[in-house]
């Protein structure tokens, strides 16, 4: 793992990735200690401030800093995209593993099911569960993770399917190998590296897709500062005081940037390593 | 077209003499004397030049003088071709020969400028009938390789663009170089097509790629080069992708177009056997360097190189003399002993083929230096009845079907039809046969990989058709499998040692210390370090690779490995050196082989007796030499007639009467004896019935109407 | 090649009634219209009595296949809300959705594939890097965002261009580029790819070996091969449209079909839901089902399976 953390760093094009991501996520977990002011203080009197000296990024409709919002709210895009990434990537996975490795009816089920949520508009889809679901955290995490899961059992169906006929577990077939074993020890890890690459995009896209969300009003509760909720703050205010949707969109664009480098070197990586 | 008469000088050109025509019709160059590139400086410009052993002329069609080719990242530049310089004769065929990594592709297509990026050729002269290849402007390029030069590459299903049509393929190249309209073009391609052979060619122009045979696919590219009546044809590996008598096919092919137009070819190859058959001279490299240039009659008898005689002898599977070091990783100078012992130890060796001689007269030299225990001859099996019988098929049949949901189930490949097969303890049978023979299929059905649709097998005296779980594991640990891909055959994120171990957790054999010593010890076995159990198999070589495979199979001490197409991803030097690990290896474990392979000079090194497949039967089961003095079977003869003999004079003597017709698919498979569509002895019979494998003298068995009125395989013992 | 379609078509009509049971069920559990229709103070009987006109109070298999005829028909039923027919709505809307999707489909499409080719045939030189940098912002941000500063820069600072609304082709320039750069940008980093692979095959190699001209190589053997990877990601590209459709055309005050579909998820007017969906889900079959003709067109190996 440290190897692989390393070798990142030493790649000049995933170096400024990681180094834009760690230096997010480090922000957010010290958010109490970098923030300036309380996220939540209404201040009359420093309404609509553009970016300053005081202020650094200047101050929204009721007074709040946003530069405060914008790392506090950072933890909230973070942990919310991380967490829709994680289950995505469990769910995606395992509907992957074994639509690849056994094929027939679970196939043609879950790609049939695919189809079904693709013609689907998404967004569509995210309002009604969120109306059903009452909207809060998890049921955003929820439906976030239901918009990428798709990924990830699309790729890795397709790994299992070039793994399963590949020399090395036709070998450990011959050897007597059980299934059992030929997919935790043989298909398994070797699916791992797209995996990491699916989910370093996911994460991205469920950041994006939460601010989408939250931009029209069915996301978070627009009270708690998150990337998305002051995008929607910010869009009334477009043309008096254009910093504040200005600076979480560049946050966001950082951010995901940042994610999908991450992502890209790992592909890099993990793809003709071991090759001769 | 003939080559006859001067080369009228194209505006630009410096060299070439219009003088009195040094016609070269036929090889003019002799040998002469020994040398190991052409000798003499040239001078370049504005004079005629020396060739050797002849008056000056134009008389070689490409003078080659100094190539270096160069690659890698500007700041890491290596050399992969140093100092290269030959000629080719008009008319004359000129084989350049070496094993991957020698350069040899690199070379012919710096000339044309097709080097992959990075790659920077420079030469001190390069002349294509008296023009300057490195001087020329890209137009004046285009149109050389468009017209005068045309070159054929090894994989045709790559070469050719799989989303056109082949007759925009061939004619695009009339057009743009003989500037010939679209009717006048479409017209000139179907007669190329139909002088390269392909039946149906105006039907055909409109077909894609991918509906195409190999076979057929590659003449098709030969018909692509020849589009622009060219001088020069360069063939690079142009069969080596193809089946044994699909090449015997084409090289005859390039032969009657050679003579007809009167080209100069430059076939370049890893087979120096083929060589025998086509070229008048040979070029041996070596990692970027010719190491011998010489006709091909003394070549073949006398190679004066160390590694040329060693390539030969390699050829001829013969003990390597003082082994080379193999190419590849670091770690394998520590590894391996050198396999085989010193020159001369093999009691077969001698030039030409050993025809007749005992195929199996005496066991591989069991060389001194040799770690391990003494070890004692083989047991041959008896030629009949004698052995007792390990594996057993009867009337095995394995039926594909295709997949298709709405389209529909489509036809079923039949990729076996019956076969009966007996293989004995201790020997080693070889199972050969063309792509679409079903050899890769029966062993796995033998081994149960594969379900069989019909029939059953015995193992040791019991049916295995119907075992599942815990019995077929059983069987699973006596019966073990190499691969033929080393690389793909290996997790590539798990250790060697742990691959080895495999068998020995599966099967629940050993723990702990126990486990890894057996690891250790099969390392050894094999003639790898026991240090390198830790490392991943992408630090070792191809050859390692393969006997961390083999390694593998030993590993739970099985009675039977299945061997498919083990040595076919291997350079030849390195077959040799598995072939010799195979045979000690079976002396000291007291294996029993099957041993599956396209390679005809292979299996008659190593083989007791061969089962000879076509079309997903077998059609001729005898000991090896008997099936290579005197082939019964008629496709036997014909593969045999086909397997390039590494001797000029016998190739020579030998008459090459190609198949007729294409290889039958095993979806389609003809009715009647399978081989009748191609077969010059066929009957009427042939055509109604299909024959039954029967034996026709004690220990052979052939499945042919023409040896009928004999008992069949049923009695077994 | 009919069989291969008829087979496309069959899915793509299976997926269709996916779809539409799906949204049936999801419509029929956000709520109980009646309580959206009626007055707070209405008597449980008038409530029975309005469920029972609007048939609401049949097995949800009879309502489904009633709806389901209906619809075959055109007739989508009448707007809880607004009290008209739900076709009628739908159609005066999706012609300006069409307009927009479309015109954001074609850029992005046209667009691209050009952009991904001049990138790689001018590789590492500073129009590549421009294209990858344009591509990459295109799928950072969101896209809405990025109409937003569109607008803040075009409309606000230099004032060339509309701020929102429907009109002529100025008022659809802003809100079809933001809907088209990400997908823009994904499709020139294919093609782009595509083309350094065709460019480096064994065919072209091949054609160069034949001494055709740059240009007949490139275009005849390279692009043709290039496309393909676009053509395959065309369907899903139009898909992720279609969603952010529904934002943009917020962003923009763009009278589209996206703007009805949110408004009525909000206001649980489920009927008008359930008709825009199936459009919106039939227009997105159809376009796969034309890229899947498409690339069986171009490639000849899909044909024949």
């Amino acid at each position: 793992m440290s190897t692989m953390v390393l070798r990142l760093y030493r790649s000049r094009e995933t170096r400024f990735g990681l180094v834009l991501l760690s230096g997010v996520v480090l922000a957010a977990l010290a958010a109490p200690l970098l923030a300036p002011f309380d996220p939540a203080a209404v201040d009359p009197d420093a309404r609509l401030l553009p970016p300053g000296s005081l202020h650094l990024l200047g101050t929204d409709s009721v007074g709040r800093d946003i530069l405060s919002r914008l790392i506090y709210g950072g933890r909230l895009s973070l942990t919310v995209g991380f967490l829709a990434m994680l289950i995505s990537a469990l769910f995606g996975t395992f509907v992957g593993c074994m639509s690849g490795y056994f094929g027939g009816w679970i196939e043609a089920a879950s790609g049939w099911l695919i189809d079904v949520q693709l013609s689907f508009p998404f967004l569509l889809l995210a309002i009604f569960l969120l109306g059903a679901l009452g909207g809060g955290t998890a049921a955003v995490v929820l439906v976030l993770a239901l918009g990428t899961w798709v990924n990830y059992a699309r790729i890795v169906r397709a790994q299992v399917l070039s793994i399963k006929n590949s020399g090395y577990v036709e070998a450990a077939h011959a050897t007597g190998a059980g299934v059992v074993r030929i997919l935790a020890v043989h298909i398994l890890p070797n699916t791992l590296s797209p995996i990491c690459v699916v989910a370093s995009f996911s994460m991205a896209q469920a950041i994006l897709t939460e601010a989408g969300l939250s931009f029209l009003g069915v996301g978070l509760d627009p009270s708690t500062p998150s990337w998305g909720t002051m995008l929607n703050d910010g869009r009334d205010y477009l043309l008096s005081a254009w910093w504040i949707a200005t600076m979480p969109g560049i946050a966001i664009g950082l951010t995901v940037y940042g994610v999908t480098q991450l992502g890209e070197g790992l592909r890099e990586l993990l793809d003709p390593r071991g090759r001769r | 077209m003939s080559a006859a008469g001067p080369t009228t000088s194209v505006a630009g050109s410096t060299t070439s003499d219009a003088g009195p025509a040094m016609s070269a019709a036929g090889t003019t160059t002799s040998d002469a004397g020994p040398m190991t590139s052409p000798g003499g400086p040239t001078t370049s410009d504005a004079g005629p030049m020396t060739s050797p052993g002849g008056p000056t002329t134009s008389a070689n069609i490409l003078e080659l003088e100094g190539l270096c080719i160069e690659v890698g990242a500007p700041d890491r530049r290596r050399e992969v071709v140093t100092n290269v310089s030959f000629h080719v004769a008009r008319g004359e065929t000129l084989g350049i020969v070496g094993e991957s990594g020698s350069g040899k592709t690199l070379t012919m297509l710096s000339l044309l400028r097709l080097l992959p990026p990075g790659a920077v050729a420079a030469a001190t002269r390069a002349c294509f009938d008296g023009r300057e290849l490195f001087d020329l402007k890209p137009a004046a390029l285009r149109a050389l390789c468009g017209r005068d030069i045309g070159v054929v590459f090894q994989d045709p299903l790559t070469a050719l663009n799989p989303l056109l049509t082949i007759g925009r393929q061939i004619t695009e190249v009339l057009r743009r170089h003989i500037g010939l309209a679209d009717g006048a073009a479409r017209q000139r391609a179907t007669l190329l097509l139909g002088k390269v052979g392909i039946p149906d060619p105006a039907l055909r122009l409109g077909q894609y790629p991918h509906e195409f045979s190999g076979g057929m696919r590659q003449r098709v590219t030969i018909a692509m080069a020849l589009a622009g009546e060219p001088r020069l044809l360069i063939a690079d590996e142009p069969t080596t992708a193809l089946d044994v008598t699909v090449q015997a096919e084409i090289v005859s092919l390039i032969q009657r177009l050679q003579r007809e137009q009167g080209l100069s070819v430059v076939w370049v190859t890893h087979d120096l056997a083929l060589l025998a058959r086509i070229a008048d001279r040979v070029l041996v490299m070596r990692a970027g360097q010719i190491v011998e240039e010489a006709p091909a009659a003394r070549l073949f008898t006398a190679p004066r190189h160390p590694y040329a005689r060693s390539l030969l002898a390699a050829v001829r599977h013969e003990v390597q003399p003082a082994g080379l070091p193999e190419r590849g990783a670091a770690s394998e100078a520590a590894a391996e002993p050198r396999a085989g012992g010193g020159p001369g130890a093999d009691a077969a060796a001698g030039p030409g083929a050993d025809v007749g001689a005992g195929a199996r007269g005496a066991p591989s030299a069991p060389p001194g230096g040799e770690r391990g225990a003494a070890i004692e001859p083989a047991v041959l099996p008896d030629a009949d009845g004698g052995g007792e019988i390990l594996l057993q098929a009867r009337a095995l049949t394995v039926t594909f079907q295709r997949h298709g949901f709405l389209r529909g189930r489509g036809r079923p490949v039949q990729a076996l039809r019956g076969v009966d097969l007996d293989i004995r303890r201790g020997e080693t049978l070889a199972l050969v046969g063309e792509s679409g023979s079903g050899k890769s299929t029966l062993a796995r059905a033998l081994l149960r990989n594969v379900v069989a649709t019909a029939g059953s097998v015995a193992f040791d005296g019991r049916d295995i058709t119907r075992l599942a779980g815990r019995e077929l594991r059983g069987l699973r640990r006596r019966c073990q499998m190499v691969f033929q891909d080393p690389f793909s055959s290996l997790n590539p994120r798990r250790s060697v040692g742990s691959a080895i171990a495999e068998p020995l957790i599966v099967h629940g054999l050993a723990r702990g210390q126990a486990l890894r010593d057996r690891v250790r010890d099969c390392l050894t076995m094999v003639g790898l370090d026991a240090s390198v159990a830790a490392r991943r198999p992408h630090e070792f070589s191809g050859g390692q690779r393969q006997r961390i495979c083999i390694a593998r199979a030993l590993a739970c001490q099985p009675d039977l490995i299945v061997a498919d197409e083990a040595l076919s991803a291997l350079d030849v030097s390195l077959q040799t050196q598995i072939i010799d690990l195979f045979e000690r290896l079976k002396q000291r474990c007291a294996l029993t082989y099957l041993f599956i392979s396209h390679d005809l000079s292979v299996v008659r090194r190593i083989s007791d007796r061969v089962a000879v497949m076509y079309l997903g039967q077998v059609v001729e089961l005898a000991p090896t030499a008997q099936l290579f003095a005197d082939p019964a079977h008629p496709y036997t003869a014909a593969l045999l007639a086909a397997v390039p003999v590494p001797d000029p004079l016998a190739e020579r003597k030998r008459v090459h009467v190609p198949l007729r017709g294409e290889p039958p698919s095993p979806a389609n498979p003809p009715a009647g004896c399978a081989f009748h569509t191609r077969c010059p002895h066929a009957l009427s019979r042939c055509r109604a019935e299909a024959p039954r494998l029967r034996a026709t003298t004690p220990g052979r068995h052939v499945a042919c109407h023409l040896f009928d009125g004999t008992p069949s395989l049923e009695k077994s013992t | 090649m009919i069989v291969f379609a008829l087979g496309k078509l069959l899915r793509a009509a299976s997926v269709l009634i996916g779809v539409s049971v799906l949204t049936f069920i999801i419509g029929h559990a956000s709520g109980d219209p009646v309580l959206l229709i009626v007055r707070g103070d209405a008597t449980a009987e008038q409530k029975a009595e309005l469920r029972h006109s609007l048939g609401l109070d049949r097995p949800v298999f009879e309502q489904y296949a009633d709806y389901l005829g209906h619809a075959l028909k055109g007739d989508f039923g009448t707007s809880y809300r607004q009290h008209v027919g739900v076709a009628g709505l739908i159609l005066a809307r999706l012609p300006k959705s069409l307009e927009l999707a479309g015109a954001a489909f074609l850029t992005a499409m046209l667009l691209g594939f050009a952009l991904g080719i001049v990138a790689a045939l001018h590789r590492d030189r500073w129009i590549d890097r421009a294209v990858a940098a344009t591509s990459v912002l295109g799928q950072v941000v969101p896209g809405f965002w990025l109409g937003l500063m569109l607008v803040l820069l075009f409309a606000v600072h230099w004032r060339v261009l509309p701020v929102s609304g429907y009109g002529g082709f100025s008022y659809l320039v802003l809100p079809a580029l933001t809907l088209a750069l990400p997908t823009l940008g994904r499709m020139a980093l294919l093609v782009r790819a595509g083309m350094l692979e065709a460019l480096g095959s064994d065919y072209v190699r091949t054609a160069r070996a034949k001494g055709l001209t740059e240009r007949e190589v490139l275009l005849g053997h390279a692009v043709v091969n290039a496309s393909l990877p676009l053509v395959t990601q065309a369907g899903l590209e139009f898909g992720d449209m279609v969603g952010s459709a529904f934002i943009i055309e917020t962003v923009f005050a763009w009278p589209g079909l996206g703007r009805l579909t949110v408004n009525a998820v909000l206001q649980r007017d489920f009927l008008v839901v359930q008709g825009c969906v199936l459009v919106i889900a039939a227009a997105f079959v159809t376009i796969n089902l034309i890229v899947d003709l498409a690339y069986a067109g171009l490639d000849p190996r899909v044909r024949a399976r």
